[in-house]
């Protein structure tokens, strides 16, 4: 299959609980886990660069950074609105509930395609005593930049080195402003694909896991899997509703090429 | 409803509370490291809130803190910290290394990979913990280089260090005091490429108000500059440079935010054959690392 520009760049991946409450933040944890699962498996490596815990449990949004061998080319068709089907732990009466989340993926730009001028960026660090250096012991670490221009924020607490932290919160500003400037890019073309990557794709309904019914159907290409406790151990299931729609993707360019030429 | 008690959340709000009451600094900071260490994790960002403690935890979680509250440093309560990304182990009362030093030494690597494209012999005057030297090895995987320090817990630190990191092989380190040395008792006359140090640089100033976290637990020779602008183990370090470096070597320096200024007219006044190449900012903005150059 003919590689498409940006197939071998690592990516930024974010995860946001959606629609259901504390359901909703469950299910987004353990979609986080699947793709941190899927990561082992592909043998990518991942950096942690947010993750926000609720206090009764769940994950509110998490981002991390995915690299290796063809990320972008795999993870590109998850991004969208995941919904869930299932009866909540904490529901009494037994009915099913209906919740959701959204994956986004977004390409980390390469060193020539994104260019950042060091004064356009905010650094936002612990406010340790005047002085600094060997006059005070710091454990704060957290860093938050801000990129003045187009007010895009990005914040890292992961690590305990605070250098690791403003790597990681960089990676993160240029991905989003990258992404940001590729979005602009593409907002006017215009295609009848129903797999599409970007913004487009964030309010899309694309992927519906019904626990009592043990199925996962991707909305785009139809059909059902069975064994979703499998598929959401992110392995050989997933890897291969993953084929199926690169394979799908590729036949659908295919006809847009010879539709329009 | 209240939370039940052992459950993370419940446990870092109650640890913040006890440690702001007390003026601890960085008090959710602090709770979060310390109840991080206890679940096996580095940093609390990634534990869920929900998770429960058992009665042994919650035991370790109180060791802990006690020691905190007696404005023992996190870093030594834990054992261990990490320096960009190594993790090196922690103890007093050896100097835990400051988040300026991680830009030091990055700064040093450019210089180290513009100069000396093949191997290089660098010198760590004040080792510590042994953050700068080490960091240099492992980005520099042909480099060798001498550590040294005044105090005998930095050099069994910093060869414990390099050791866990696997670097014992190309690292030789000396207790030594570079106050005393002189040309003819030195062992190694103009053989460096780089020699880079974070010398003590505190004034008797700032001493004064130094947080407990420092004057009880770290080594005070590690952090008194010495003289009324605190610069006299600065231009010591300096001076033992002038002798050690190759022609055309650098020296690198974190100094106080005072120095950088009174380092270059020093060097223009009394240092002949060194030349005071730049002054460079740290993450604040303000100028903090000197490069020195041997003519």
């Amino acid at each position: 299959m003919p590689e498409a520009p940006l197939d071998d760049n690592d990516i930024i991946l974010e995860v946001t609980a959606g629609v259901g409450g504390q359901e909703a933040m469950l299910f987004t944890k353990e979609i986080f886990e699947m793709y941190e699962k899927y990561a082992l498996f592909m043998n990518w490596q991942v950096e942690l660069y947010e993750h926000s815990t609720t206090e009764l449990g769940g994950l509110r949004r998490a981002s991390a950074g995915i690299s290796g061998l063809g990320v972008y080319r795999f993870l590109k068709f998850e991004g969208g609105v995941h919904r869930v089907q299932r009866v909540p732990k904490t529901e009494k009466s037994g009915r099913v509930h209906t919740s959701t989340m959204t994956v986004a993926i977004m390409p980390q730009p390469k060193e020539i395609d994104i260019v950042i001028k060091p004064k356009d960026i905010e650094m936002d660090f612990s406010k340790s005593s005047g002085k600094g250096g060997q006059s005070v012991n710091t454990t704060d670490s957290c860093v938050r930049l801000v990129h003045k221009p187009t007010g895009i924020v990005a914040e890292c607490q992961t690590e305990r080195s605070q250098l690791q932290n403003r790597e990681r919160a960089m990676k993160m500003l240029k991905a989003r402003i990258y992404n940001k400037e590729l979005e602009e890019q593409v907002a006017n073309e215009w295609s009848t694909r129903r797999l599409q990557v970007g913004s487009r794709q964030r309010s899309e309904k694309i992927r519906t896991y019904n626990y009592p019914q043990d199925r996962v159907t991707d909305h785009r290409i139809g059909g059902n899997q069975s064994n979703l406790r499998e598929f959401i151990s992110g392995g050989q299931s997933l890897h291969c509703l993953i084929k199926c729609l690169l394979k799908e993707s590729w036949k659908e360019s295919l006809l847009e090429m010879y539709m329009y030429c | 409803m209240r939370s039940p008690v052992n459950i993370v959340s419940s446990i870092l709000t109650k640890w913040t509370r006890i440690f702001s009451h007390n003026q601890v600094p960085e008090p959710s900071t602090s709770a979060g490291y310390l109840v991080a260490h206890v679940l096996g994790k580095k940093t609390i960002a990634t534990v869920s809130k929900q998770a429960r403690l058992s009665s042994k935890q919650l035991l370790h979680v109180q060791q802990l803190c006690l020691q905190r509250l007696q404005r023992r440093p996190v870093q030594y309560i834990v054992g261990e910290w990490d320096f960009c990304d190594l993790t090196l182990k922690m103890k007093p009362p050896v100097l835990i290394p400051r988040p300026e030093t991680e830009e030091l030494v990055h700064l040093v690597l450019a210089d180290l990979n513009d100069r000396c494209p093949s191997s290089a012999l660098i010198m760590d005057v004040g080792c510590g913990s042994g953050a700068i030297c080490l960091w240099l090895l492992k980005n520099r995987p042909d480099d060798r280089s001498i550590a040294v320090d005044i105090s005998t817990e930095a050099c069994q630190l910093t060869r414990d260090n390099a050791e866990s990191t696997d670097l014992l092989r190309r690292l030789a380190v000396h207790r030594c005091d570079v106050t005393t040395e002189s040309a003819s008792t030195l062992k190694w006359p103009q053989s460096f490429d780089v020699v880079v140090s974070n010398p003590p640089y505190i004034t008797p100033a700032e001493m004064a108000d130094l947080d407990p976290e420092l004057t009880w637990y770290e080594d005070e020779r590690a952090l008194l500059g010495g003289g009324p602008d605190g610069m006299d183990i600065i231009k010591e370090v300096v001076r033992f440079s002038q002798q050690t470096l190759k022609r055309g070597g650098s020296l690198w320096l974190e100094v106080g935010l005072a120095h950088p200024p009174l380092l270059r007219q020093f060097v223009m006044q009394h240092c002949t054959g060194l030349n005071f190449i730049a002054a460079h900012p740290d993450f604040t903005g303000r100028l903090r690392f000197c490069h020195l150059q041997k003519s």
